[in-house]
């Protein structure tokens, strides 16, 4: 396949091999588009070696919010599914998805889109314009206000609260600030007490109401703190 | 506009939204006057809570089309001004 100038490289994610087939030929046949890869699970999506202008993602495959989050970190995102799942839409967008457009798009408003999203430009249905800046404005909010209650975390106890959300235990994350664990439960008993949080679980979902990444308990975790 | 900016536009209740197709229109009947929003301005209007500044506004739209805040907060200024002008939000 000889590489155009210009042409806009596009990745195709989808477990459907026949429609990923379809639309490879259609944009393989089309001025403009080559595609540099097909690829029919998230795990062969996301191979650093497949650089591409564009992921276009499939129906059935739109719906993994970690598998569009952690394309849209290195190329532009296109999400096709089901035009009447407003939820879905939003949820693609706010994974980072520039475009999201319902999975019966003619070809031609798909290859429109590729073309829109590699030039930074993001494609929001009319209908769900609304919807998605309110659930922006109030996630924001939310954002900020949080915030504000974390600022009353000394340095240390803002870094033991982020390993805490990331699911580090006790001895884990003395031993990444080499203090003891000991020190850590204190810490720990004085972030519950300022941010009056009665629990791990309850730091973790105020972490995550955050925007902090939250991952699942190591293994020295329990709810001694 | 900035962050600072405190207003906190809010629309008439009064005000009513007929949606037909791709278009959408306001009636004010204080006035009995019909007006035809755009997607983009029909997003503003319902985001005219009485609680959400300008800036916030500007903010979401900001990220959600991965255009700059520069550049979108003059546009959403125009926005609120506009629906203000024609009677269907206070300030």
């Amino acid at each position: 396949m000889g590489a155009m100038a210009d042409a806009t490289s596009v990745l195709i994610v989808s477990s459907d091999e026949g429609v990923s087939a379809a639309l490879a030929a259609f944009l393989i046949g089309n001025d403009g588009t080559e595609v540099v890869g097909q690829a029919s699970t998230a795990r062969e999506a996301a191979t650093p070696s497949l650089g591409a202008d564009v992921a276009l993602i499939l129906p059935g495959m739109g719906s993994n919010g970690e598998l569009v989050t952690e394309l849209a970190s290195r190329t532009a995102v296109v999400v096709l599914g089901d035009p009447d799942d407003a939820d879905a839409m939003v949820e693609a967008v706010e994974a980072g998805a520039l475009a999201f457009l319902g999975h019966d798009a003619p070809f031609g408003e798909i290859v429109e889109a590729v073309h829109a999203v590699s030039e930074g430009r993001a494609i929001v249905p009319p209908q769900l314009l609304g919807s998605l800046l309110r659930r922006v404005v109030r996630r924001r909010r939310s954002e900020r206000e949080a915030a504000e209650q974390l600022s009353v975390l000394t340095d240390r106890e803002r870094e033991i609260f982020e390993l805490t959300a990331r699911g580090l235990g006790r001895i884990e994350a003395a031993e990444m600030l080499f203090i003891s664990p000991h020190t850590v439960r204190t810490h720990m008993q004085r972030i519950l007490a300022k941010l009056n949080l009665h629990s791990r679980s309850e730091l973790v979902a105020f972490a995550a109401r955050c925007g902090y990444e939250v991952g699942v308990n190591g293994k020295d975790v329990d709810d001694g703190i | 506009m900035m962050a600072s900016d405190l207003r906190r536009p809010r629309r008439r209740d009064e005000v009513r939204i007929r949606r037909a197709g791709s278009e959408t229109t306001a009636y004010d009947p204080s006035s009995s006057a019909i007006h035809l929003l755009n997607p983009s301005a029909l997003a503003i209007w319902e985001l005219c809570d009485g609680e959400t500044t300008p800036y916030e506004i500007a903010e979401a739209v900001s990220e959600v089309t991965g255009r700059p805040i520069d550049e979108v907060e003059a546009e959403v200024e125009q926005a609120v001004t506009a629906l203000e002008e024609l009677g269907l939000i206070t300030l």
